[in-house]
């Protein structure tokens, strides 16, 4: 069976297929069974390539099923194959595992849509393309799944486009990843061009041998980074990430938490060996991902849409995953790729399962002591935020604590800093989220009360498993102080990534940065307690205080202005300056008569597009002149 | 007889071209589809004749006319466009008031103008065979004939053109003078022997440039593009689009990239070029981000992809390019067929409005014509994104990153303009006030939507097999 | 004996009389003859550039030329002829339906 792992993700390529071209006529029963059973069906073979995986010894790793050759040029080639190791395993898993619940809470949270249908396409045809991405064995094919998952996304961001802010957020997030994409893409063309293939395999062997410079290592690593910061929304590229929000629940759940968003995490940890090799590039890596964590954290205190919170707790708690892997701990960064998939995942669907009771309402001050009403909602919810806030047994806790003592091994004490601040910051707001939402007095319209109801079966069951998750997903990575050979995850990732950076503190230190991290997480809960159960006032009283923070909080930095103030604006501006210039000033020149007496000079510059043949002509005949004129001189 | 021979795939084009206008005359009936099945015969006729000549590398008439693969395989793509504007015609000339016979007889004498262009290394045939391309193209430009805007294409196509044919003629004249050769191999011997001052040599070659330019539409000298796109017919703006610049690269692959090494002299020509071809992506995708008509846009999106194409001449990676216009074929024809598809009798529907909601109205042209923008905009797994990659791979392996760079950056600005239909398409209702209702009683139209359809899949997902035979083609240069 | 150089010197300047031509003249007719000076102006360049390299095949390929412009002339009054028709003005301003 471990040998079939290549149908993992034609299954749900060929049911999106199905959907999209004959869904009209199919009855909505079999639309949502189809989608949800064809993810099933790839997770159950996942998990059986994952235990056949086990028992496969590292020399024959990876495992590389070559369907066709794609594109077989003397210059280069690649081929249209996958393959199966530890690494896309374990991704392979995830977006399966994750992406069937997802699909299955779908199933109760779309059910009144219209587009019903069309949504079951968009997310099978993502899952597809999330999958090849993984489980690509060749940069080119990789690059195909990355810009798949990149125009489903765009597709399910602007699904309700009827609302303008969908439609116009799913072409910010577009617009923002083509920026990342086109380095990403120069950094594919430099890999294919010095080492002749896209081949992952080849690419390590090139990079071992030495045969590609430092400084071309650097280089391609720092481009490709730059693609993962469009594709994972980190520093300066994020921005698109919190209006992405704008598209249904479960999607954000899916690809702006579990799966899309950390495949720049993935893409770094596949090309391992070029961060390693290059000092620099791992360094902007880890001190990229430290400024998001904690810059996404800051932005994460103030905004009162829920989904929005959950937002910049994405962004911030990839940027952990990318401290990880730009200190050399790939495993830990994995790890925690990992776990978010369950409790970030996990969060959204209950932060839906409120939406849903409270008919579409996002803004947590007009929520509040919705303990009692959504009586699975809560607990489900509550578990997720004490995973993600450190708590220590849960699976956010293992995850975050290795990647923090990594950093701290490795001697980034600056990077090691931001991120325990940004952990206190994260058992802040997200207990902050719990209080004002289910804790307190209820601030909710009658309107929606009247309708305020448990979420269907269909919806909670995902919620529960995923909770569970949750709690034990953890406990494959355990520290070093649970025995040297207690984290399973490292180990089973070791084929495929470098341990070569492996670095060991003392006991008494690991104890110590334990202590240390529990200490915040329940530092931050603690704080959110005072703030906004115990005396509720106070927040309001450090708003009049530090007047300035609090609205440059709020404003997220004014960054959304400012990039509209140097990039959008002049991009506009500066089209329809060459418009008004170079068109409506000719026509108005020409009907005054003065056009042909003006002179020379002054054309130049307006005669572009007039209409008029002389026009033309006159720009040719410049262009003959300039053109000689540089080839004789 | 040997030569007749090798001449009989131009022959059947241009016999078919004299059939059909003869037909017309003598008959002259309503109904002029038969006139484009007896095109259709004579070129598959043709194309049957290619493909026996193929791998043979006939060279006839003291070496000026070459039947070397790559000639066959730019024959045979000529004909596929040819065959494809032809079945996209067949409704189109009767509904939008174009019905004449001649069309057809002047798109085979257009094609077997490309097919002269492709199959010399001499000048002078390579022109001639322009000028017979040219002047058929004026006289489709304007075939609408009581159409305002297709008169004013025509005028504009021809008064430009001919402007452009006199510096191209001037340019040989002066080639001429200094190097006693119009072939392509005695010109390079001119440009490698002796220290004598080149100058005459260099304006002639410059200005031979210029002329291709022009026809190729490479800014400075796209000027025409636009405005011969926008008011000509619709099925020959796709021919325009396509194949008269699929001609002029052939030319350039054929001619000039046996330059840069030739001399220090010609060096030059390369940053010439290299300045063109950055004009050429930036100016052709930043003016088509002002464009309400989609007509209009799918101009200035060819002009940029001229752009593209001119980086592969510039890398000299012959495969690369051939790769390119052959897959820019399947996606530009089939975007204009869906284009062609969005009329009924006596209205075109071209603006940008009018394909509001269209994807859920009229799914399949929709469905089909997203994929085309797609493609065009280089997405996987579709054929202009393989047709990109190659290109620009390839210019990154010689060493020309700059401009690969600009490349990226400009087709990241072209994906606005093609998302902005889609977006158009399939999330934007349609106004109230603007009723389209489109005639789908075309089966000939659908036939050229779904092959281009499967070319732009097949060249994206398999291209190995077409790969293989343009490497064939090239092989002999 | 004239010296070939005075020919080919008539040529150029020609060439840049048909190109200023094209320029200041605003009706259709004018400008096309404009051009077929310029086309004209072309082959008198190559006949004295054959007769200075002493070959034939220069005066050989002016007869293509003349050929080709004879063609160009018939396709270009039709054009002519068809946009009079519509518009009843051969002013070249005054196609300019197209633009920007």
């Amino acid at each position: 069976m471990t040998e079939s792992f290549w149908l993992i993700p034609f299954i749900p390529g060929a049911s999106a297929f199905v959907l999209a071209v004959f869904g009209r006529w199919l009855p909505k029963k079999w639309v949502s069974f189809q989608a949800c059973v064809s993810v099933f069906a790839s997770f159950v073979i996942s998990v059986v390539a994952w235990l056949g995986l086990l028992k496969v010894d590292h020399e024959s790793l990876p495992l590389v099923k070559t369907l066709f050759t794609w594109i077989a040029s003397g210059s280069f080639s690649a081929n249209l194959s996958l393959q199966l190791d530890p690494l896309s395993s374990v991704m392979a898993l995830v977006v399966t595992g994750v992406g069937f619940l997802i699909h299955v809470y779908s199933v109760g949270y779309m059910g009144h849509d219209k587009g019903y249908t069309r949504y079951f396409a968009y997310l099978n045809l993502f899952t597809f393309a999330m999958l090849i991405l993984v489980m690509a064995s060749n940069i080119v094919l990789m690059f195909v799944g990355w810009e798949g998952v990149g125009l489903c996304s765009y597709l399910l961001i602007g699904f309700w486009f009827e609302k303008h802010s969908a439609a116009s957020a799913g072409k910010k997030a577009f617009i923002v990843n083509r920026i990342g994409d086109a380095a990403f893409i120069l950094g594919i063309f430099f890999l294919i061009v010095h080492v002749g293939t896209g081949e992952f395999r080849a690419i390590n062997e090139a990079v071992h041998s030495g045969h590609l410079g430092a400084g071309l290592v650097t280089l391609i690593a720092i481009l490709l980074f730059i693609g993962a910061t469009g594709k994972s929304a980190q520093i300066p590229l994020y921005v698109w990430l919190p209006d992405a929000m704008e598209g249904p629940t479960p999607v954000s759940a899916l690809i702006h938490a579990a799966t899309m968003v950390t495949a720049g995490v993935y893409m770094v940890s596949r090309m391992n060996v070029l961060y390693t090799l290059s000092g620099e590039a791992a360094q902007i890596v880890a001190v990229v991902g430290a400024l998001t964590a904690i810059y996404a954290a800051t932005m994460a205190l103030t905004q009162n849409d829920i989904k929005r919170v959950l937002a910049y707790s994405t962004i911030s708690q990839i940027g952990y995953m990318f401290i990880g892997c730009g200190v050399g701990a790939y495993a830990a960064g994995m790890f925690h790729l990992y776990t978010h998939a369950f409790f970030k995942s996990l969060l959204f669907l209950a932060a839906g399962s409120v939406m849903h009771a409270l008919s579409g309402e996002l803004d947590m001050r007009k929520m509040g002591g919705l303990r009692k009403y959504l009586p699975l909602t809560y607990p489900t919810f509550l578990i997720g935020a004490i995973a993600i806030a450190g708590v220590p047994f849960l699976s956010g806790f293992f995850s975050k604590d290795a990647i923090l003592t990594q950093a701290f091994a490795h001697g980034q004490y600056f990077v090691w800093a931001l991120g325990i601040m940004g952990a206190v910051l994260t058992a802040f707001y997200m207990f902050r989220l719990i209080f004002l939402t289910f804790h307190g007095e209820e601030r909710i319209e009658a309107e929606a009360k009247r309708h305020l109801h448990e979420s269907p079966r269909v919806m909670t069951v995902p919620l529960v498993i995923l909770a569970f998750f949750s709690v034990v997903a953890g406990y494959v990575g355990l520290p070093v102080v649970f025995g040297e050979k207690a984290n399973l995850f490292n180990r089973f990732l070791e084929p495929v990534l470098e341990p070569a950076h492996e670095a060991h503190l003392g006991l008494g230190t690991e104890w110590t940065l334990i202590l240390v991290s529990v200490a915040v997480a329940i530092c931050g809960i603690y704080v959110a307690y005072v703030f906004y159960l115990k005396s509720p006032q106070m927040p309001h009283t450090l708003v009049r205080r530090f007047p300035g923070v609090y609205k440059l909080l709020y404003n997220k930095y004014y960054v959304d202005e400012a990039y509209d103030a140097i990039f959008v604006n002049p991009t506009v501006k500066g089209s329809e300056a060459v418009y008004t210039h170079f068109d409506l000033k000719v026509i108005d020149g020409t009907i005054d008569g003065t056009a042909e007496a003006t002179g020379l000079a002054g054309r130049v510059l307006s005669l572009f597009q007039s209409g008029l043949v002389k026009d033309y002509a006159l720009a040719m005949l410049l262009g003959v002149v300039i053109f000689l004129g540089y080839l004789l001189f | 007889m040997n030569n007749l021979a090798a001449l009989s795939p131009l022959l059947c084009v241009v016999l078919g071209a004299l059939l059909v206008l003869l037909l017309e005359v003598l008959f002259n009936k309503e109904n002029k589809s038969y006139l484009g099945y007896v095109s259709l015969a004579f070129l598959a006729g043709g194309a049957a004749l290619c493909v026996r000549s193929w791998n043979k590398l006939y060279s006839f008439f003291n070496g000026t006319l070459i039947l070397d693969n790559l000639a066959l395989f730019f024959f045979l793509l000529f004909s596929l466009a040819g065959a494809f504007i032809i079945l996209l015609s067949l409704k189109y000339i009767s509904d939008q008031e174009a019905n004449h016979g001649e069309l057809y007889s002047l798109l085979l004498l257009a094609l077997s103008g490309m097919m002269i262009m492709v199959s010399s290394p001499d000048l002078l045939v390579i022109f001639l065979g322009l000028e017979v391309l040219s002047v058929s193209c004026y006289a489709l430009a304007g075939l609408k004939r009581k159409d305002e805007k297709s008169a004013e294409a025509a005028l504009k196509y021809f008064l430009l053109g001919s402007f452009a044919s006199a510096f191209l003629v001037l340019g040989l004249a002066l080639l001429y003078g200094a190097a006693h050769s119009m072939v392509i191999s005695g010109i390079i011997e001119y440009f490698q022997a002796g220290t004598a001052s080149k100058t005459m040599g260099l304006i002639g070659l410059g200005l031979v440039i210029v002329g291709f330019a022009f026809k190729i539409a490479l800014v400075p000298f796209h000027m025409w593009t636009p405005d011969v796109y926008e008011g000509a017919p619709t099925p020959m703006t796709a021919f325009f689009s396509v194949a008269p610049k699929s001609a002029g690269f052939a030319v350039l692959l054929r001619i000039f990239l046996d330059f840069w090494g030739a001399s220090a002299e010609t060096e030059f020509v390369f940053w010439a070029l290299w300045v063109l071809s950055v004009l050429t992506m930036v100016v052709g995708n930043l003016i088509a981000l002002r464009q309400t008509n989609v007509k209009r846009i799918l101009a200035y999106s060819s002009i940029a992809h001229a752009g593209y194409m001119l980086v592969a001449v510039l890398a000299g990676d012959q495969s690369s390019l051939v790769f390119y216009l052959t897959a820019y074929l399947f996606m530009n024809v089939g975007a204009f067929a869906a284009l062609i598809g969005m009329s009924k009798k006596g209205k075109e529907y071209n603006e940008l409005e009018d394909f509001a909601g269209i994807g859920f109205k009229y799914p399949w042209i929709g469905g089909t014509f997203a994929v085309f923008l797609i493609s065009l905009a280089g997405f996987p797994p579709t054929a202009g994104f393989l047709a990109k990659f190659y290109v620009f791979s390839a210019a990154v392996r010689v060493g020309l990153v700059p401009l690969v760079v600009i490349g990226v950056l400009a087709s990241l600005i072209s994906v606005f303009y093609y998302l902005r239909i889609v977006v158009a398409m399939y999330m934007r209702e349609p106004s109230p006030d603007r009723e389209v209702t489109i005639d789908q009683e075309n089966p000939a139209l659908f036939l050229v939507l779904f092959l281009c359809l499967y070319g732009v899949l097949q060249l994206g997902i398999f291209p190995g097999n077409i790969l293989t035979i343009i490497r064939m083609a090239v092989s002999f240069l | 004996m004239i010296p070939v150089s005075y020919f080919f010197g008539l040529s150029l300047l020609l060439f840049a009389l048909g190109i200023i031509a094209f320029f200041i003249k605003r009706d259709l007719i004018t400008m096309f003859m404009a051009v077929e000076v310029m086309l004209n102006a072309a082959n008198l360049a190559f006949i004295s550039l054959a007769k200075a390299s002493g070959s034939l095949s220069g005066q050989v390929i002016v007869f293509f030329i003349i050929t080709v412009a004879a063609a160009e002339a018939a396709i270009g009054l039709a054009i002519i002829l068809l946009v009079f028709r519509q518009k009843k003005t051969i002013k070249v301003e005054e196609f300019r339906l197209m633009k920007g």
